[in-house]
């Protein structure tokens, strides 16, 4: 299992909400593929010593969600694309960052256009590093 | 199913014309790990004492799975576990016979499950109890505490002197694989709020023999929020002022009508110094 | 007087006006001494009085002092502390524990001389008869010895009991050559048999203990004999007898209050004041203010085979309900076990060898104090029980007081008004006695029950292990 989940305790984000956005991050991201196995509750609880019911919880939404799915025998596994494509975009999932940036610029005093303009050129930097 | 297992009702506790525990209620679920948080002198360990069954409160009354807490009966105290402040061992006994001694009062005391237990926390079982030192000691009364895979447990700062890795410890042991199927409820009053914040699902401040919050600690951190309002006004939602009025900081629940949404959220050591401020 | 035994009576020590430094601090452990003092001055002054009001109040102060005593050492915390500010712990823990294996070794070989002089007068009275009961009643006496020691696992002392047989015969035949040789003569077989049976593993397990070296004598030997020793233990700890702790946790300290019981001996009877009667003697104004007093020797007595929190809360665990007879019957056995035989041993002792009774006489003697003695002791148990429940030493004080002062009132009261007369002599130890003192330790005992029941436990457990206050308050 190559996920790598970093579970934040003192985080003011509650700990079943990180495991959420982390797996769901991860599944937008295609770092873990339909049909492959996440960790058990138990094992996922004794690695990072939480509760496992918070674990549980995680994943219950997530199944509700439909972004996982319960296999016999092997636990929860990523459901396949198809199924959930259409409910989690990319850029839902960026929202939360964008928000905290707005909040900075309405402390900074900035305008929207300004912080709008300072957006598009951090992204403009970031594709031009990505791509020489 | 829905009674709650641990709970208390208007608890009042008066100890050299001091009221320790002024009409406290609690209420916990089954399956719960509650977090007993609060300063020193707060009244959790009379709490807890009330709880189990040690101490008689001078008002109201404390239940454990339906049994008054000063009556209890054998079915409920085969499956409690307490851990108390004090190690409170036998001095001249080593860890093992600690073991037969305790172990042969229960009927599910598992010796394998109680050797496993203090391996894993690293506890050497052949000293005498008056030779280990006090992280050890509270190690064995941990031990003792969990070896008869007890449904409800109550601990009073079970890891205040252990180091973080045996601490670690101590808390996968608590949710390991058990024998019985109902779950276990768990209350543990602790300091170590870095600690409490990866295990409980409910937390309950005290504050001079008061719980001042309860609830579930997803719950809190996802509605909580710390706001600072201008002038002595009251934000609506406002639960709790934090500090003199003039700072103007409130902690408000947004789940109430008309509460603002901004404001910062905190974790446990946050909320602990705010609500104690 | 009674104002050092107020303070201390408590069960706290704190006394922040009190001075704890310097020559004249009042710590509990100078208020010992004191009351030491006080007494051994006042029974001067008992012994050498000439007026009976003077010598009555004379004896009261000697036995309030006792008594006082005996509360302190109650209270006291942490006998440790006193032991160490007193003494060099250090230097004399192992004289220690050899005086006391001493002190039962000499116990023993004393009750052994009693009996076997018993014995021997059994010979000369019954010729025809085969001495069994006297042969039954030494190794009921072994026996008894093995069982103490297996409760307190000093097994360094049961191999000199064993001991203790051949070599009390040989010196009984040194000094007396002529009725032992004759008893032996006459014994059965069997006797014969038992005793060089007892020789021989006595004399096997002393030479083992001599091989194997050892830190100190009271080590506990592995091998077969161990094993036994661990099965021993084991049954007994199984039937409950293994007192775990006492309500201070020292035995040294139940010891210790037996021992100031065993003082009464020789003030046992100073004028017509006894503290232990007989059955059919009569019963006088000074019955309260006996057990009274024993009552107040018995506080630091008190033993409950289930005083810890962790035994209480698990099943079958005394709490609550059951915790105040658990109290009495602790305390009760080990007052069984210790005192009335040890007491029975001096006084038979006494008697045998400074009066001319025969062994016969001594034992009817015994056996009439005994039925006396259990009721006393039950009803002075169960008033103790209740008073360390009530917890309010100011009541404590007063009831005590009370009984304490009951001849002088009872005194005063007949000499005032001829009707009250009666109240001089209340009839005699018998029948009807029984009865009502049986009833009295009834009644004492369901209200010791109840007051038991809704003691504060964490607060009674704190108290007496002197732990370190919880950060509460």
């Amino acid at each position: 299992m190559h996920m790598i989940f970093s579970i934040a305790p003192s985080d003011p984000t509650p700990i079943y909400r990180q495991i959420v956005d982390q797996v769901r991050r991860q599944i937008a991201g295609g770092v873990i593929v339909p049909g492959q196995e996440l960790p058990s509750v138990r094992a996922m609880a004794q690695q990072h010593t939480i509760n496992p019911m918070t674990v549980s919880k995680a994943y219950s939404l997530l199944e509700a969600e439909g972004l996982l799915e319960r296999r016999r025998g092997m636990g929860m596994v990523v459901a396949n694309h198809s199924e959930q494509s259409d409910k989690v975009q990319p850029q839902d999932l960026l929202r939360p960052s964008l928000k905290a940036a707005a909040q900075q610029a309405r402390q900074l005093g900035l305008t929207a256009q300004a912080a709008l303009a300072q957006f598009e050129e951090c992204l403009k930097k970031t594709h031009q590093e990505e791509t020489p | 199913m829905n009674e709650p297992i641990i709970s208390a009702h208007a608890v009042q506790h008066v100890y050299q014309r001091k009221t320790v525990l002024n009409q406290i209620s609690l209420d916990v679920p089954e399956g719960a790990v509650l977090g007993l948080v609060g300063r020193n002198g707060a009244g959790k360990s009379t709490l807890l004492r009330n709880l189990v069954g040690l101490t008689v409160p001078d008002k109201g009354f404390c239940k454990l799975d339906g049994c008054l807490s000063t009556d209890l009966s054998d079915s409920v105290r085969e499956r409690l576990g307490y851990v108390a402040q004090t190690p409170d061992l036998f001095d001249w006994l080593t860890g093992d016979a600690h073991f037969e001694r305790i172990g042969s009062l229960y009927a599910r005391w598992d010796q394998a499950h109680a050797y496993a237990l203090a391996a894993q926390l690293d506890l050497p079982l052949h000293t005498k109890a008056k030779d280990l030192s006090l992280g050890d000691q509270q190690k064995l009364s941990v031990v003792l505490a969990l070896g008869h895979d007890p449904d409800i447990l109550i601990l009073d700062e079970p890891v205040a002197s252990l180091d973080p890795m045996t601490r670690r410890a101590f808390m996968r042991a608590l949710f390991e694989q058990r024998g019985s199927e109902s779950p276990r409820t768990v209350i543990i009053s602790s300091h170590l709020l870095t600690d409490l914040e990866r295990v409980v699902t409910h937390v309950a401040f005290m504050r001079e023999g008061r719980i001042q919050l309860m609830d579930e600690w997803d719950a809190l951190t996802e509605h909580l929020r710390l706001v600072q309002v201008k002038g002595a006004e009251t934000p609506l939602g406002g639960i709790f002022q934090s500090r003199q009025p003039e700072h103007g900081r409130w902690l408000v629940d947004t789940r109430l009508p008309g509460a603002p949404f901004d404001g910062r959220a905190l974790n446990l050591d946050d909320l602990f110094l705010e609500l104690n401020a | 007087m009674k104002a050092g035994a107020r303070r201390v009576s408590g069960l706290t020590t704190e006394s922040p006006a009190v001075p704890t430094k310097g020559r004249w601090r009042r710590t509990p452990e100078a208020l010992v001494w004191m009351w030491l003092l006080v007494f051994m001055i006042t029974l001067l002054c008992a012994i050498f009085s000439y007026s009976a009001p003077a010598e009555f109040a004379f004896l009261l102060c000697t036995l309030s002092s006792l008594a006082a005593v005996c509360v302190t050492h109650a209270g006291l915390r942490d006998v440790h502390t006193f032991v160490k500010r007193v003494v060099p712990v250090h230097q004399v823990s192992q004289r220690m524990h050899d005086m006391a294996h001493g002190w039962w070794v000499t116990g023993l070989l004393l009750g052994l001389a009693t009996l076997m002089g018993a014995w021997v007068s059994f010979l000369a009275a019954f010729d025809s008869h085969p001495s069994e009961l006297g042969v039954v009643l030494l190794l009921a006496l072994v026996w008894h010895a093995v069982w103490v020691c297996a409760v307190y696992a000093w097994w360094g002392v049961a191999h000199p009991a064993h001991l203790a047989v051949p070599l009390l015969g040989g010196l009984l035949t040194v000094f007396w050559p002529g009725p032992v040789l004759g008893a032996w003569q006459h014994a059965p077989l069997w006797v014969w048999l038992l005793a060089a049976a007892y020789g021989l593993g006595a004399g096997v397990w002393q030479l083992r203990r001599q091989l194997t070296p050892t830190r100190s004598a009271l080590t506990w030997l592995p091998g077969p004999g161990g094993r036994l020793d661990a099965w021993a233990r084991r049954l007994v700890a199984r039937a409950g007898f293994i007192e775990q702790g006492d309500l201070a946790r020292r035995p040294w300290s139940a010891i210790f209050g037996l021992g100031v019981t065993f003082a009464l001996l020789p003030i046992q009877q100073i004028g017509s004041i006894r503290m232990l009667e007989p059955w059919g003697s009569e019963i006088t104004y000074y019955e309260l203010w006996r057990i009274g007093f024993l009552c107040l020797f018995l506080l630091p007595v008190l033993r409950s085979s289930q005083w810890h929190w962790r035994y209480w809360l698990s099943p079958g665990g005394q709490m609550r309900r059951q915790l105040g007879l658990n109290l009495i019957t602790s305390t009760l056995r080990f007052v069984a076990m210790w005192f009335c035989p040890g007491w029975a041993m001096f006084y038979g002792a006494k008697q045998f060898f400074f009066s001319d009774q025969s062994g016969l006489q001594i034992l009817t003697h015994l056996a009439l104090y005994l039925p006396v003695m259990a009721v006393d002791f039950w009803v002075a148990t169960a008033l103790a029980v209740c008073l360390m429940g009530a917890f309010k030493t100011w009541w404590r004080l007063l009831f005590t007081c009370v009984l304490l002062f009951s001849p002088v009132v009872l005194i005063g009261m007949t000499q005032v008004d001829n009707r009250w007369a009666w109240l001089q002599h209340w009839g005699h130890r018998q029948g009807v006695w029984l009865i009502v003192m049986t009833l009295v330790a009834l009644m004492l005992t369901i209200l010791a029950q109840r007051i038991w029941r809704k003691a504060d436990l964490a607060q009674v457990w704190r108290e007496y292990e002197a732990k370190t206050q919880t950060l509460q308050g």
